[in-house]
């Protein structure tokens, strides 16, 4: 069971990095395209790719990752890097949700036949959001896999609950 | 002369002492914090306006 919801974390979770580097690729063409049909399609894809893909995605992201946490060693609150990476995960998905606000307006504007050109143009981007969002589930990603050393003082509590009985009965 | 052992040996092998904060996540958190105000000058220079608002034509 340990395994098979390790799996589903690491798929998730990559597939999480993947679905934001495919709405990136839609955010710079919003961002560098002056012709309203690309533009009009961005955005419409944007939104698509964010609801269907990247937000079920996270969350999916993050409840296999808490159960994966809570039913293994490593605990939540334990070792830094499993307490960092759900600290950023939770940002993440907070700025995510807001974006979404976001990224709906623009595709509604989008399909809008009364929406000018100009008004197209002038919708801006969130690529600030995206590229940023990208850079933390890379920060994630790196903790995840090398797992840098670092117990929390509430780690090193339990664990010293844990070895107390074992270090006295061997004095 | 041996080196004396330094605070985070000292740590390590006490095990009445709970550990210290790694070094990298000091460094994490001062990255995290230099990021954070240089997000706030950015908003404060631009208007001060973030959100659907900012990336809306009409408002």
């Amino acid at each position: 069971m340990r395994k098979l919801t390790l799996s589903i974390h690491l798929a998730v979770s990559v597939a999480w990095i993947g679905a934001v580097a495919a709405y990136l690729a839609l955010d710079v063409s919003a961002a560098v395209s002056q012709d309203p049909q690309t533009l009009r399609t961005a955005y419409l894809g944007m939104d698509l790719v964010v609801r269907s893909v990247v937000v079920p995605l996270a969350v999916a992201s993050l409840i296999t990752g808490l159960v994966i946490s809570l039913g293994t060693r490593w605990g939540l609150f334990r070792h830094y890097w499993v307490l960092i990476s759900l600290l950023l995960t939770i940002f993440a998905i907070a700025v995510l949700l807001s974006e979404t606000r976001t990224i709906s307006t623009h595709a509604r504007m989008a399909t809008d036949p009364s929406t000018s050109t100009e008004q197209l143009r002038a919708m801006g981007t969130t690529l600030v959001h995206s590229i940023g969002g990208l850079l933390v589930l890379l920060i994630i990603l790196v903790l995840n896999v090398y797992k840098p050393k670092g117990m929390t003082r509430y780690g090193w509590r339990k664990q010293h609950q844990r070895l107390e009985p074992t270090r006295k009965a061997k004095t | 002369m041996a080196d004396p052992p330094s605070n985070s040996d000292r740590r390590a092998n006490d095990h009445t002492v709970p550990p210290g904060m790694p070094r990298w996540v000091k460094v994490m958190v001062i990255v995290a914090l230099v990021v954070i105000v240089a997000l706030i000058v950015i908003m404060a220079l631009s208007g001060g306006e973030h959100g659907p608002g900012l990336h809306n034509p009409a408002g």
